[in-house]
């Protein structure tokens, strides 16, 4: 079980790198979504500040979300997708390990860029920091809540659009937790709650993610 | 028993069962309504602080009561299909879907009138109502998934897993915003609690939910008919007209 | 008799209709609700399985 998800995950790795625009367009994504809201707002520091976690936590949502039709689409095109559904390796095996390439190859970038969209909002150090580690505990939630949204409409026509739909909405703890940490922070509160929380999700988000999108799989592949 | 119980699960068999029901609970549903409509006009007194406003709250919480509780009992229905591979559970959480979405739909307008008179705006950030708006995008997006699959059996299951995934995140929704709620500002009023809420207040209440219950399971009888006839125009049993 | 009350509530039919200055609210609220009941039930009248 552990040689599949070690196979499974090197090859989407190794796919990830053939294709490096994939994911950096993603990130270059997040970055424009980021930038765009000063010139809706204004640049009035103090209000950047108010706004940088929830504007930052939005952009990265978005940018997961854009990224889930990679997870299953070009698997499923060129048949790779059945293969691994009717092999002998343990389809939750097969899905632990691309949802965790998918989420090194997006959430981690997000992550580790988030800090430096933070410093253009004028945060402070400490909440750069906060931001860095919600982000960094936050996104393997959309990882595994967008797979199984992105299973339950592979194939389906209008994909991208009702992806969206089904998964935005059960963003939304991530989104609370992790952008009010950084909000917290900044008010001098402490951010560990907030970032238990986030904890907490992702220890109900793993075995509920994978669950639904194995059993999506198996129906898209009926 | 449970031989019997299995036969109803098969869409023919339950087709003129259904039939039968529809009445009952429809009539049900209006005695209830009108007696509930009774109470809220003409036995309960007026509110001391909120005067006459306070009446929309006969429609708002059981309308909200309903909303959360149909996405409960869609979601069983939806594991027992997945479960027991039963056609007809899948059918009937389709049959909930736009009722429950219209029941999310009273709770908000209703909510959104109520808030005017009471806070002063139609829109406040409140805990329930912003909990309220993203049931009905879990709603929604359950009905467009649906709607977006061809083949129906495939739609039920892959409802059925959405719908499961929605309910386990209901709750954590729920807390989430709350949780941002009091973080960010102090605007706590609720819309069920009222001071003191009169005993009739609560009679009211519950004999208008009792309402909306009846109500609910007549017209999802009534659409999960009209989708079994949609589904099966092919067998011979309905296209015979022996329904 | 006089002036007739309808009810503990109500002094008479436009204090009935005007609900202490709420009427728009209440009377919307109830009157979205009859129109959202009564389109679900029109349609399924009609034999629609979706709305």
């Amino acid at each position: 079980m552990t040689a599949a998800i070690v196979l499974v995950l090197r090859r989407d790795l190794l796919v990830a790198l053939r294709r490096k625009g994939d994911a950096l367009n993603v990130l270059i994504f997040f970055v424009i979504v980021a930038s765009l809201f000063p010139l809706g707002t204004g640049a009035e520091p103090g209000q950047l500040r108010a706004i940088a976690a929830g504007v930052i936590w939005v952009g990265a949502l978005l940018a997961a979300l854009l990224s889930l039709p990679r997870l299953f689409a070009a698997d499923l095109a060129d048949g790779t997708l059945e293969q691994m559904v009717v092999s002998a390796q343990p389809l939750p095996a097969v899905v632990v390990a691309k949802i965790a390439a998918h989420w090194l190859t997006t959430g981690l970038p997000l992550a580790l860029i988030a800090p430096l969209l933070g410093l253009q909002y004028g945060l402070p150090g400490d909440a750069l920091l906060v931001l860095l580690g919600a982000v960094l505990l936050g996104t393997p939630v959309l990882s595994l809540i967008g797979a199984a949204g992105a299973a339950l409409t592979l194939g389906v026509r209008g994909a991208a659009v009702l992806t969206g739909l089904l998964v935005l909405p059960l963003f939304v703890p991530a989104l609370v937790f992790g952008a009010g940490a950084v909000t917290a922070s900044l008010s001098g509160i402490a951010p560990g709650p907030h970032l238990s929380l986030l904890g907490a999700l992702l220890a109900v988000s793993l075995p509920l993610g994978l669950w639904a999108t194995c059993a999506a799989l198996r129906v898209a592949l009926d | 028993m449970f031989s019997n119980l299995f036969n109803f699960a098969s869409p023919q068999a339950f087709y003129p069962v259904a039939g039968r029901m529809i009445s009952w609970f429809g009539w049900s549903a209006a005695l209830l309504g009108v007696a509930g409509l009774y109470i809220a006009f003409f036995v309960a007194p007026t509110d001391a602080t909120q005067g006459e406003s306070y009446r929309i709250i006969f429609i708002h919480v059981p309308a909200a009561w309903m909303s959360m509780f149909l996405y409960l009992v869609m979601a069983g229905w939806a594991g027992l299909g997945l479960v027991l591979n039963t056609r007809l559970s899948g059918m009937m959480a389709s049959a909930l879907a736009p009722t429950g979405a219209m029941f999310t739909v009273v709770a908000l307008v209703t909510g959104l009138l109520w808030g005017k008179p009471t806070w002063g705006t139609y829109w406040v950030w409140d805990a329930r109502l912003t909990s309220e708006l993203f049931l009905l995008f879990l709603y929604l997006g359950f009905m467009a998934l649906k709607e977006a699959i061809d083949d129906p059996q495939r739609a039920d299951r892959a409802g059925a897993i959405l719908a499961l995934v929605g309910v386990v995140n209901i709750p954590i929704i729920y807390f989430s915003v709350q949780w941002w709620n009091t973080l960010h500002q102090g605007a706590s009023v609720s819309l069920t609690r009222a001071p003191s809420m009169a005993a009739t207040m609560l009679a009211g209440m519950l004999v208008m939910a009792l309402a909306a219950w009846m109500y609910s399971i007549a017209v999802s009888l009534a659409r999960v008919r009209a989708i079994i006839v949609a589904r099966e125009q092919d067998a011979a049993w309905v296209r015979s007209g022996t329904r | 008799m006089g002036q007739e009350r309808d009810t503990v509530n109500w002094g008479g039919v436009s204090e009935f209709i005007a609900m202490g200055g709420y009427g728009a609210f209440v009377w919307g609220s109830y009157g979205v609700t009859a129109l959202c009941i009564g389109v679900e039930v029109w349609l399924l009248a009609r034999g629609k399985a979706n709305p």
